[in-house]
C-alpha cells in the first residue's frame, strides 16, 4: 500500500524571519512502515495481520511543505553536512527525519528537526507526533496522523524555549544596525 | 402456525415492545459556567430554565461555528450533533460555519495535538492578529466550544437456574457528560455556558428467553439541558 499525503491547507503562519538550508536524507523519501498487528485473543479468534506501508513520499511532502511554511527563506542543500557550510547568508541548518511510524490500532507518526548551527554545532532538535484513533477508517490513518504532526511542525517552532531565545538574540543584536541604517 | 403458537409470540413480542424500551431513572445535573449576564429575575422556573435565562443573547446571523474540546469529542460526533440540532431548530437563520472549514482555515492552530484545550488559551490564541484577521474573512462571530465524555462505566451480572427456569440479570451504571461554552471572537470573552451531566443504571433481565431491557438515557439527557440552553441563547438573538 502507498500512503498520500494529507490534504494540507495553507497555513496561518508568521514564517520566522531567518534563511534555513535543509537536508532531506534520501531514505526519508524510501520510508515504509512494515510490521504485524494482530486483533483478538491469541488463543481465541486471533487475526494476524501484515502490513507495508510506503509511507516516505507522502512524509516528504509533508515536511517539505512545512518547511517551506516555517521559515522566510529556505534553500535546500544537494548533500549531507557534515561540519561548518560555507553560506554566510544561511542562519540554520534543518534536518528532517521520520523517527518512527506506528500502524497497529490507528497509527502515530513522529517527525524529528534536528536544527544545527551554520558552524556545523547542533542547536537543537524538534519531536512533534500526530496520531490517529482506530476510529478513523484505516486506510485514512497516515493521512490524519501526518495532519496532526505537520501542525505540530510550525507550533512547536513557536513555542520551542531555546529557538526563541537565539531568535530574540538575533533580533537584540541586529537593532543597532538598523538604527544606524536608517 | 397453531394459534395457541401464535398467541404466545404476540405476547412475547408486546412485552418486549412495552418493556425492551423502558427508560430506567437517570439523575442529572445542570450548572451555568462561565461569566453570565444579568437577567431579570423570574420565579418558579427549574434550575436549567433559570441557567438559560442568563445566558446572553446570541446574534447567530453574525456567523457561529460548533468546536470540539478534543478529538474525540469531533470524532464521536454525538455531542456536536446534539448542539448543531438544537441551535438549526431554535434558530434557522442563524448561519453555521462548518468545523472543516474553520479548521482548515485556521490551519495549524486547531489541529488534535495543537488546539488550546482550556478556553482562556483558547481565547488568547484566537485573539493574535493573524488569526483575528481570518476570522473575520471566514465572516464568524461566536464559536460554541464542546466538551462531551462518557462517564466510567461498571457492569455486574448475577444469574441462576432452578427448577422452574434460569434467570439472568446484568446491570450498568452509566453516565454522560456534555458541556458548551458561547465564545464571543469579536469580544474575546466566555460569555457563559452549560455542563450537564447524568448518571443511571441500566438493566437488562432474561427470563427464559425473553430479554427485558431497561436504558438509562443518560446520553440524551445531557443533550437536551445544554443543548436548549445554548439554543434559546440563539432563539433570544433571532428574536431582537
Amino acid at each position: 500500500m502507498r500512503a498520500a499525503p494529507p490534504p494540507l491547507p495553507e497555513p496561518l503562519f508568521d514564517p520566522l524571519p531567518i534563511t534555513v538550508a535543509v537536508w532531506y536524507a534520501p531514505e526519508l523519501g524510501e520510508h515504509r512502515a512494515t510490521g504485524t498487528r494482530s486483533k483478538g485473543r491469541p488463543n481465541g479468534d486471533q487475526i494476524v495481520t501484515h502490513y507495508d506501508v510506503q509511507s516516505g513520499d507522502a512524509h516528504l511532502t509533508v515536511l517539505r511543505r512545512m518547511i517551506s511554511a516555517a521559515f522566510r527563506h529556505v534553500k535546500p542543500l544537494s548533500s549531507e553536512p557534515g561540519g561548518p557550510i560555507d553560506d554566510p547568508t544561511v542562519d540554520l541548518i534543518a534536518m528532517p527525519t521520520v523517527a518512527w511510524v506506528e500502524y497497529g490500532a490507528g497509527a502515530t507518526v513522529r517527525y524529528r528537526i534536528s536544527l544545527i548551527l551554520p558552524d556545523g554545532e547542533h542547536f537543537t532538535n524538534i519531536f512533534v507526533s500526530g496520531s490517529a484513533s482506530e476510529s478513523v477508517p484505516e486506510q485514512r490513518w497516515l493521512e490524519v496522523a501526518m495532519r496532526d504532526a505537520a501542525a505540530q511542525i510550525l507550533v512547536r517552532l513557536t513555542t520551542n524555549e531555546k529557538l526563541e531565545k537565539w531568535l530574540a538574540e538575533r533580533h537584540r543584536a541586529a537593532a543597532p544596525d538598523r538604527r544606524r541604517n536608517s | 402456525m397453531m394459534p395457541a403458537t401464535r398467541a404466545r409470540r404476540t405476547a412475547i413480542v408486546s412485552v418486549l415492545l412495552l418493556l425492551g424500551g423502558c427508560p430506567a431513572p437517570t439523575e442529572t445535573q445542570v450548572r451555568a459556567t462561565g461569566p453570565v449576564v444579568a437577567s431579570p429575575a423570574s420565579s418558579g422556573n427549574t434550575a436549567a430554565e433559570r441557567a438559560t435565562d442568563s445566558l446572553p443573547a446570541i446574534a447567530g446571523a453574525e456567523g457561529y461555528a460548533l468546536l470540539p474540546e478534543r478529538i474525540d469529542v469531533a470524532e464521536d460526533g454525538k455531542a456536536v450533533d446534539c448542539i448543531a440540532r438544537a441551535i438549526a431548530q431554535a434558530a434557522p437563520t442563524a448561519r453555521q460555519l462548518p468545523f472543516d472549514k474553520l479548521r482548515d482555515g485556521l490551519f495549524p492552530w486547531l489541529e488534535p495535538g495543537t488546539k488550546p484545550y482550556m478556553e482562556e488559551d483558547l481565547l488568547a490564541l484566537l485573539k493574535r492578529p493573524l488569526l483575528q484577521e481570518r476570522l473575520k474573512s471566514l465572516d464568524i462571530r461566536y464559536v460554541v466550544h464542546i466538551g462531551g465524555r462518557r462517564l466510567d462505566q461498571t457492569a455486574r451480572s448475577y444469574g441462576g437456574c432452578s427448577i422452574g427456569g434460569c434467570v439472568d440479570f446484568t446491570s450498568q451504571n452509566v453516565g454522560a457528560q456534555l458541556s458548551a461554552t458561547l465564545l464571543d471572537l469579536r469580544e474575546g470573552v466566555a460569555l457563559g455556558g452549560r455542563d450537564a451531566t447524568s448518571r443511571g443504571t441500566s438493566a437488562g433481565l432474561l427470563v427464559g428467553i425473553v430479554p427485558i431491557i431497561f436504558i438509562a438515557p443518560t446520553g440524551s439527557r445531557v443533550c437536551s439541558e445544554v443543548g436548549n440552553a445554548i439554543a434559546k441563547a440563539f432563539a433570544a438573538g433571532e428574536q431582537r
